[in-house]
Protein backbone atom coordinates (compact mmCIF):
# COMPACT_ATOMS: atom_id res chain seq x y z
CA UNK A 1 0.00 0.00 0.00
CA UNK A 2 1.53 3.30 -1.08
CA UNK A 3 0.74 6.55 0.68
CA UNK A 4 1.23 10.28 0.26
CA UNK A 5 1.94 11.02 3.92
CA UNK A 6 5.46 12.31 3.37
CA UNK A 7 4.40 14.39 0.37
CA UNK A 8 1.48 16.03 2.18
CA UNK A 9 3.46 16.46 5.39
CA UNK A 10 6.27 18.27 3.60
CA UNK A 11 3.81 20.39 1.61
CA UNK A 12 2.22 21.51 4.89
CA UNK A 13 5.64 22.01 6.55
CA UNK A 14 4.81 19.62 9.40
CA UNK A 15 7.58 17.67 11.12
CA UNK A 16 7.35 13.92 11.69
CA UNK A 17 7.17 14.53 15.45
CA UNK A 18 4.33 17.04 15.07
CA UNK A 19 2.39 14.60 12.91
CA UNK A 20 3.09 11.77 15.35
CA UNK A 21 1.82 13.91 18.26
CA UNK A 22 -1.32 14.85 16.34
CA UNK A 23 -2.09 11.23 15.48
CA UNK A 24 -1.10 9.89 18.94
CA UNK A 25 1.54 7.54 17.57
CA UNK A 26 5.31 7.37 17.89
CA UNK A 27 7.61 9.12 15.42
CA UNK A 28 8.90 5.69 14.44
CA UNK A 29 5.42 4.77 13.21
CA UNK A 30 5.35 7.86 10.97
CA UNK A 31 8.81 6.96 9.62
CA UNK A 32 7.68 3.38 8.89
CA UNK A 33 4.49 4.61 7.22
CA UNK A 34 6.42 7.04 5.03
CA UNK A 35 8.92 4.34 4.05
CA UNK A 36 6.09 1.99 3.17
CA UNK A 37 7.29 -0.56 5.75
CA UNK A 38 4.06 -0.44 7.74
CA UNK A 39 0.41 -0.28 6.70
CA UNK A 40 -1.80 1.85 8.90
CA UNK A 41 -4.95 0.47 10.50
CA UNK A 42 -8.28 1.85 9.37
CA UNK A 43 -8.45 4.04 12.49
CA UNK A 44 -5.01 5.52 11.93
CA UNK A 45 -5.65 5.96 8.21
CA UNK A 46 -8.86 7.82 9.08
CA UNK A 47 -7.08 10.05 11.60
CA UNK A 48 -4.29 10.83 9.09
CA UNK A 49 -6.78 11.66 6.35
CA UNK A 50 -8.64 13.94 8.76
CA UNK A 51 -5.39 15.64 9.75
CA UNK A 52 -4.51 16.44 6.14
CA UNK A 53 -8.11 17.18 5.19
CA UNK A 54 -8.21 14.64 2.36
CA UNK A 55 -10.13 11.44 1.67
CA UNK A 56 -8.55 8.14 2.80
CA UNK A 57 -8.25 6.91 -0.80
CA UNK A 58 -6.33 10.08 -1.70
CA UNK A 59 -3.83 9.47 1.08
CA UNK A 60 -3.49 5.69 0.79
CA UNK A 61 -3.25 4.09 -2.62
CA UNK A 62 -4.34 0.46 -2.77
CA UNK A 63 -2.30 -1.33 -5.41
CA UNK A 64 -4.34 -4.42 -6.11
CA UNK A 65 -4.07 -7.80 -4.46
CA UNK A 66 -1.78 -7.06 -1.54
CA UNK A 67 -1.47 -9.82 1.07
CA UNK A 68 -4.22 -11.84 -0.62
CA UNK B 1 -5.74 9.84 29.50
CA UNK B 2 -7.44 9.58 32.93
CA UNK B 3 -8.10 5.88 32.30
CA UNK B 4 -4.45 5.39 31.43
CA UNK B 5 -3.42 7.24 34.59
CA UNK B 6 -5.60 4.90 36.69
CA UNK B 7 -4.06 1.90 34.91
CA UNK B 8 -0.55 3.23 35.64
CA UNK B 9 -1.41 3.74 39.31
CA UNK B 10 -2.56 0.12 39.53
CA UNK B 11 0.65 -0.99 37.79
CA UNK B 12 2.72 1.08 40.18
CA UNK B 13 1.01 -0.57 43.19
CA UNK B 14 1.61 -3.99 41.63
CA UNK B 15 5.30 -3.28 41.04
CA UNK B 16 5.63 -2.05 44.62
CA UNK B 17 4.15 -5.34 45.80
CA UNK B 18 6.58 -7.32 43.61
CA UNK B 19 9.41 -5.14 44.96
CA UNK B 20 8.46 -5.96 48.56
CA UNK B 21 8.03 -9.68 47.80
CA UNK B 22 11.39 -9.84 46.02
CA UNK B 23 13.10 -8.03 48.92
CA UNK B 24 11.49 -10.46 51.36
CA UNK B 25 12.62 -13.33 49.12
CA UNK B 26 16.21 -12.09 49.08
CA UNK B 27 16.12 -11.72 52.85
CA UNK B 28 14.50 -15.09 53.44
CA UNK B 29 16.59 -17.22 51.08
CA UNK B 30 19.87 -15.39 50.53
CA UNK B 31 20.54 -13.66 53.85
CA UNK B 32 18.76 -15.74 56.47
CA UNK B 33 18.31 -19.03 54.57
CA UNK B 34 21.54 -20.51 55.87
CA UNK B 35 21.39 -19.12 59.39
CA UNK B 36 17.77 -19.86 60.24
CA UNK B 37 16.80 -22.77 58.04
CA UNK B 38 20.17 -24.37 57.28
CA UNK B 39 19.53 -24.23 53.55
CA UNK B 40 21.99 -25.60 51.01
CA UNK B 41 24.27 -22.70 49.84
CA UNK B 42 23.71 -23.62 46.17
CA UNK B 43 19.94 -23.41 46.64
CA UNK B 44 20.29 -20.14 48.56
CA UNK B 45 22.30 -18.59 45.74
CA UNK B 46 19.81 -19.81 43.13
CA UNK B 47 16.80 -18.40 44.97
CA UNK B 48 18.73 -15.26 45.89
CA UNK B 49 19.59 -14.75 42.21
CA UNK B 50 15.99 -15.25 41.11
CA UNK B 51 14.64 -12.80 43.67
CA UNK B 52 17.53 -10.40 42.93
CA UNK B 53 16.57 -10.37 39.25
CA UNK B 54 12.93 -9.80 40.21
CA UNK B 55 14.01 -6.96 42.52
CA UNK B 56 16.00 -5.16 39.80
CA UNK B 57 13.18 -5.64 37.28
CA UNK B 58 10.43 -4.40 39.61
CA UNK B 59 12.55 -1.48 40.83
CA UNK B 60 13.11 -0.36 37.23
CA UNK B 61 9.42 -0.60 36.36
CA UNK B 62 8.35 1.04 39.63
CA UNK B 63 10.67 4.02 39.10
CA UNK B 64 9.69 4.54 35.43
CA UNK B 65 5.95 4.14 36.18
CA UNK B 66 6.11 6.70 38.97
CA UNK B 67 8.21 9.06 36.87
CA UNK B 68 5.45 8.95 34.22
CA UNK B 69 2.76 9.54 36.86
CA UNK B 70 4.52 12.63 38.18
CA UNK B 71 5.12 14.35 34.85
CA UNK B 72 2.48 15.20 32.24
CA UNK B 73 4.93 15.08 29.31
CA UNK B 74 6.28 11.68 30.34
CA UNK B 75 2.72 10.46 30.95
CA UNK B 76 1.71 11.38 27.40
CA UNK B 77 4.87 9.73 26.02
CA UNK B 78 4.09 6.55 27.99
CA UNK B 79 0.49 6.65 26.76
CA UNK B 80 1.59 6.97 23.13
CA UNK B 81 4.17 4.18 23.56
CA UNK B 82 1.59 1.83 25.03
CA UNK B 83 -1.17 2.60 22.52
CA UNK B 84 0.91 3.00 19.36
CA UNK B 85 -0.53 0.46 16.91
CA UNK B 86 2.82 -0.36 15.35
CA UNK B 87 4.28 -1.12 18.81
CA UNK B 88 1.26 -3.30 19.62
CA UNK B 89 1.65 -5.14 16.31
CA UNK B 90 5.35 -5.73 16.93
CA UNK B 91 4.58 -6.95 20.45
CA UNK B 92 1.90 -9.39 19.22
CA UNK B 93 4.02 -10.74 16.36
CA UNK B 94 7.19 -11.09 18.42
CA UNK B 95 5.27 -12.88 21.21
CA UNK B 96 3.81 -15.29 18.68
CA UNK B 97 7.16 -15.99 16.99
CA UNK B 98 8.86 -16.39 20.41
CA UNK B 99 6.20 -18.88 21.48
CA UNK B 100 6.62 -20.86 18.26
CA UNK B 101 10.41 -20.94 18.69
CA UNK B 102 10.03 -22.05 22.33
CA UNK B 103 7.62 -24.79 21.24
CA UNK B 104 10.00 -26.07 18.57
CA UNK B 105 12.89 -26.06 21.08
CA UNK B 106 10.76 -27.88 23.66
CA UNK B 107 9.72 -30.46 21.08
CA UNK B 108 13.33 -31.07 20.04
CA UNK B 109 14.32 -31.23 23.74
CA UNK B 110 11.50 -33.66 24.40
CA UNK B 111 12.60 -35.91 21.52
CA UNK B 112 16.30 -35.86 22.40
CA UNK B 113 15.80 -36.39 26.12
CA UNK B 114 13.41 -39.25 25.52
CA UNK B 115 15.68 -40.88 22.94
CA UNK B 116 18.95 -40.54 24.82
CA UNK B 117 18.09 -40.22 28.51
CA UNK B 118 14.94 -42.22 28.86
CA UNK B 119 11.28 -41.47 29.36
CA UNK B 120 11.64 -39.74 32.76
CA UNK B 121 14.00 -37.04 31.49
CA UNK B 122 11.70 -36.18 28.59
CA UNK B 123 8.59 -35.89 30.75
CA UNK B 124 8.92 -32.21 31.76
CA UNK B 125 9.66 -30.81 28.27
CA UNK B 126 6.92 -33.12 26.93
CA UNK B 127 4.34 -31.83 29.39
CA UNK B 128 5.48 -28.24 28.74
CA UNK B 129 5.22 -28.73 24.95
CA UNK B 130 1.73 -30.22 25.01
CA UNK B 131 0.66 -27.82 27.79
CA UNK B 132 1.68 -24.76 25.76
CA UNK B 133 0.04 -26.21 22.65
CA UNK B 134 -3.17 -26.84 24.60
CA UNK B 135 -3.21 -23.34 26.15
CA UNK B 136 -2.52 -21.77 22.74
CA UNK B 137 -5.44 -23.69 21.22
CA UNK B 138 -7.81 -22.58 24.00
CA UNK B 139 -6.69 -18.92 23.73
CA UNK B 140 -7.01 -19.04 19.93
CA UNK B 141 -10.52 -20.43 20.16
CA UNK B 142 -11.42 -17.68 22.69
CA UNK B 143 -10.28 -14.93 20.30
CA UNK B 144 -11.99 -16.67 17.37
CA UNK B 145 -15.28 -16.36 19.24
CA UNK B 146 -14.53 -12.84 20.50
CA UNK B 147 -13.61 -11.27 17.14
Amino acid sequence: MKNKIQELRKARKVTQQELADALCVTRQTIISLENGKYNASLTLAHKAAQFFGVAIEELFIFEGEENL
Amino acid sequence: MEEFKKKLKKKSALWLLVLIVSLAGIGLFFVFGGLLFGMDPELRRSFGGMFGFLFILSLGYYVTTNAALGNEKKLREAYIRSTDERNLNIEARSSNVTLNIVMVCLFIGFLFLTLFSGREAGTIPGIAFYGIWLIKSVVKSYYNKKM
